[in-house]
């Protein structure tokens, strides 16, 4: 099977303004590959171009093994898109909703009821097919939109920001749901800003910024490679991070100061026998928002 | 699973099949405005206002009954047409985004457009349908021709809804929207024949008025209806009024391309 996605030297601009900048990238069959950045970063403008809803403004993009340029319609034949917005139809009801999409995909209005009938099974809404929309809760309402990605049987999903605004609980329950598709081969692109996202649920990822990519590799490497094992996260009332000893690697936020460590209890011994007692210390496990920070010099989440 | 057919052969009717199926739950609202309200433009007018015409030399029929009958019915197809491609086109391109999702499907921007129209121009026509009806039992039967009208309203609506759509689906914000109604869409109800006969208007009105889509679409139900349309006549209505389709029709893809594509 070949590669679900390849991009080369991918380029797309809204005038002078360069949302994505020139990126390579490729996705492996049954692979879920993430882009994890910050609002601009680029994400959504790669995942239109990859649904072929935008043009690429140059370089190459092979979707399916066809061109997104001139074969949109057959490649959004095969593929499930789950957009930012849910855009549910709420004059139809949820069972509508997937029948009605189905429809678009040439299938006949009862093939689509047996089908919509399967896919609220999997959304775990198979008690509210009548419901109309609005009174959904929003967990429901992203469940029913992945479920309506998933009418057409798609080689590739392309899930963008599909957890933002819902509550863990819901977060959990919609992470299951995708794992389930990892689970039948169905390859997969996330966009998320939430590290946590990208670290449960990407084989690989990249992180990108300014329409760039900076870094890409599974999570584990990328931390294992950009940071070290743990990090002391220190609030320091009253003193500079500057007053900090000597040969520690430190990044400053608004409120923190992060110190990079292989041995957090060595660290904190010798920023205390410095004399600086934190007014506040959380020491925790590296993840892939300090590898965000290291290799970008900002925040993850603005 | 079951298996994904083909890409579907005529995907603009899946919008019209699409359409239909929301519009299920409204069917008494829709039956309101567009059948409701012109018949009863049509009583008002053609039995209340009528009785007081005596001279319809002006109007090229018998009576004024026969003269408003047809022009309400292509008159409302104008407003409707109209209508349907502000807000509403409007709000399925960018506020509830339901064309965003069907973007995300084989259906091309072309496709939705089409789809869009189309639907426009069935939804008047199936109204105009149940109008001629009540028109006929008002006035008489008047000839098999009649039964073609209801076609052509729903291609006057067509006709102004691609008009008027080719603006408001590459419109940033809904903020004309009332201006347009209130100068293009309800003076074009008004002037292009509905009531009076375009050659009572100041010449250069009436002249602005014969290029709209709009008088096309009252003349040639008219004549329809009246059994009263010489064959070049008809063919000339039409033509135009196809062409106006065609140009509409190019300039609200190329906005549902713009929007959907950006």
């Amino acid at each position: 099977m070949s590669q679900p996605v390849v991009a080369q030297s991918l380029v797309k601009r809204f005038g002078d303004f360069v949302a994505v900048d020139g990126i390579d990238f490729a996705i492996e069959p049954g692979e879920t590959f993430a882009m994890l950045g910050p609002n601009g970063a680029g994400k959504t403008s790669t995942m239109r171009m990859v649904a072929t809803i935008s043009e690429p403004t140059s370089g190459e993009l092979t979707i399916l093994g066809l061109d997104a340029r001139t074969d949109g319609p057959a490649i959004r034949n095969r593929l499930g898109v789950v957009p930012q917005e849910d855009h549910l139809d709420i004059e139809l009801t949820v069972q509508e909703n997937l029948m009605m999409y189905a429809r678009y995909f040439g299938h006949s209005w009862s093939d689509a009821r047996a089908r919509a009938e399967e896919l609220l099974e999997f959304a775990q809404l198979a008690d509210r097919p009548t419901s109309l929309v609005e009174p959904l809760s929003g967990g429901m309402k992203r469940r029913l939109t992945i479920a309506r990605a998933l009418v057409n049987d798609p080689e590739l999903v392309l899930l963008d920001e599909p957890t933002t605004g819902l509550d863990p609980q819901a977060r959990q329950l919609l992470w299951d749901r995708l794992y389930e598709l990892k689970e039948r081969g169905i390859s997969q692109l996330l966009t998320t800003h939430y590290m946590d996202e990208a670290e449960q649920l990407a084989d690989r990822l990249v992180i990108m910024d300014g329409g760039k990519i900076v870094a890409h590799g599974s999570p584990s490497e990328l931390i294992r490679t950009s940071v070290t094992k743990e990090v002391v996260e220190l609030r320091l009332d009253g003193v500079s991070s500057d007053d900090l000893p000597d040969g520690l690697r430190t990044e400053r936020l608004r409120q923190r100061t992060l110190v990079y460590t292989d041995d957090s209890a060595a660290t904190m011994a010798q920023i205390r026998a410095s004399g600086i007692e934190p007014t506040n210390v959380l020491i925790r496990r590296s993840t892939l928002e300090d590898v965000f920070l290291k290799l970008t010099g900002h925040e993850l989440v603005d | 699973m079951t298996a994904v057919s083909a890409r579907p052969r005529h995907p603009a009717l899946l919008v019209v099949e699409h359409h239909y199926r929301r519009h299920k739950r409204a069917w008494s609202s829709i039956v309101a405005t567009g059948i409701i309200g012109p018949v009863l433009t049509f009583i008002a007018l053609g039995f209340g206002l009528g009785s007081q015409i005596d001279d319809t030399s002006s109007l090229g029929t018998e009576d004024y009954l026969t003269f408003v009958g047809p022009g309400v019915m292509a008159g409302t197809a104008i407003v409707q047409g109209g209508m349907d491609s502000l807000w509403r086109t409007f709000g399925m391109l960018k506020w509830d985004g339901t064309y965003k999702t069907v973007a995300f499907t084989p259906s091309t921007p072309a496709e939705i457009a089409g789809g869009h129209l189309i639907f426009i121009g069935l939804r008047v026509a199936v109204s105009s349908t149940l109008y001629l009806i009540v028109l006929l039992l008002a006035i008489g039967w008047t000839g098999p021709l009649a039964l073609l009208s209801p076609f052509v309203a729903g291609l006057t609506a067509s006709a102004m809804a691609a008009l008027i759509a080719g603006y408001t689906s590459r419109a940033e914000s809904e903020a004309g929207f009332s201006v347009l109604a209130r100068l293009v869409v309800t003076p074009l109800f008004v002037f292009s024949g509905t009531f009076v006969s375009v050659e009572t208007l100041p010449a250069l009105l009436g002249w602005f008025i014969k290029v709209t889509p709009g008088y096309h679409g009252i003349e040639l139900t008219r004549g329809l209806i009246n059994d009263s349309l010489s064959l070049g006549g008809g063919l000339g209505h039409l033509i135009v009024l196809l062409a106006w389709v065609g140009v509409g029709a190019a300039a609200t893809t190329a906005g549902f391309r713009k929007t959907l594509s950006a």
